[in-house]
């Protein structure tokens, strides 16, 4: 995958992979926190701490400011799967031999028709300012991810036991998200 | 001049001595560390929401990831509950308390 910040400000993703659109396209199933309680009071926690918490307060922050925040949220989401609308494939190159008379008992040849599957890959732009809802999209995920299995990159899990309890791809997904959005922060948000 | 109607006479709530306090005294808005926000995204908020300084968004960044916690600003309960949403809605681990 190769990331570029366009001249306009606008981004391109390109040679995306099935399993890079696969992930994208399953950001609203893994930033869900409607079913899982310790997420949802990380994303949605109290306005203060017990100790200065009335019930008025906290009656309060469930009216009026909750909604906000989970619109907030799934507007994210939404803006996300709308730019994956607009996945490009990207053309294929050539036949590896062409021009070429290939040997089929050529071990080289082998090699190469081997070694160069015809891996369908996508681009996609994105316009500039959407790539902070991105950038949240993701932070979501991976906020949930931690919330419910405990992922975290400075304490990265044993992969044998990940792949045991089937969350190694939820793990790699995760990994993804961070790499994302580091280079959003540093390229596109906060430059500077 | 004709005398106002009595219906027009407007009653305005009565605040108890305890809201009273409760808008007056200062209250920090406090950010928390957690595994997940980036210390680059962290220290991005912190400036944009409250117009601080680099230098100062990373110093606070700093505490919030070593000591787990950093009180970033303190002021009025209002202003300080808008803060606490828009932390919120940054997904920054976030909090208010009362200052003292």
């Amino acid at each position: 995958m190769q990331l570029q910040k366009l001249p306009d400000g606008s981004l391109r993703f390109s040679g995306l992979n099935s399993w890079d659109v696969k992930t994208f396209r399953s950001l609203p199933a893994l930033a869900d926190y409607a079913a899982d309680p310790e997420a949802e009071k990380r994303l949605l926690p109290t306005p203060a701490v017990e100790a200065d918490l009335t019930p008025e307060m906290a009656m309060d922050w469930v009216e009026y400011v909750v909604p906000e925040l989970r619109e907030s949220f799934a507007r994210n989401l939404e803006i996300v799967l709308s730019d994956l609308q607009h996945l490009t494939p990207e053309p294929e190159g050539p036949p590896p031999d062409i021009g070429v008379m290939p040997d089929p008992d050529a071990p080289e040849s082998n090699l190469l028709r081997e070694s160069s599957p015809m891996v369908p890959h996508f681009s996609l732009n994105i316009p500039a300012d959407h790539a902070e809802h991105w950038f949240r999209a993701m932070n979501q995920a991976r906020l949930v991810l931690s919330a419910r299995y405990g992922m975290d990159s400075e304490h990265p899990p044993d992969l044998a036991a990940l792949l045991a309890s089937g969350q190694l791809e939820q793990w790699f997904q995760y990994e993804l998200f961070v790499s994302l959005q580091g280079w959003l922060v540093e390229v596109v948000l906060d430059p500077d | 001049m004709a005398a106002l109607p009595e219906t027009d006479t407007e009653v305005l709530p009565e605040i108890s001595e305890e809201e009273s306090s409760d808008l007056d005294q200062p209250w920090h808005v406090i950010v928390f560390n957690d595994p997940v926000n980036l210390m680059s995204y962290v220290t991005m908020v912190i400036r944009r929401i409250f117009g601080y300084s680099r230098e100062k968004a990373e110093t606070m960044m700093l505490d919030v990831h070593q000591k787990g916690k950093c009180i970033v600003w303190t002021g009025l309960k209002e202003q300080a509950e808008l803060y606490v949403k828009q932390l919120q809605e940054h997904q920054l681990s976030s909090s208010m308390k009362k200052a003292g």
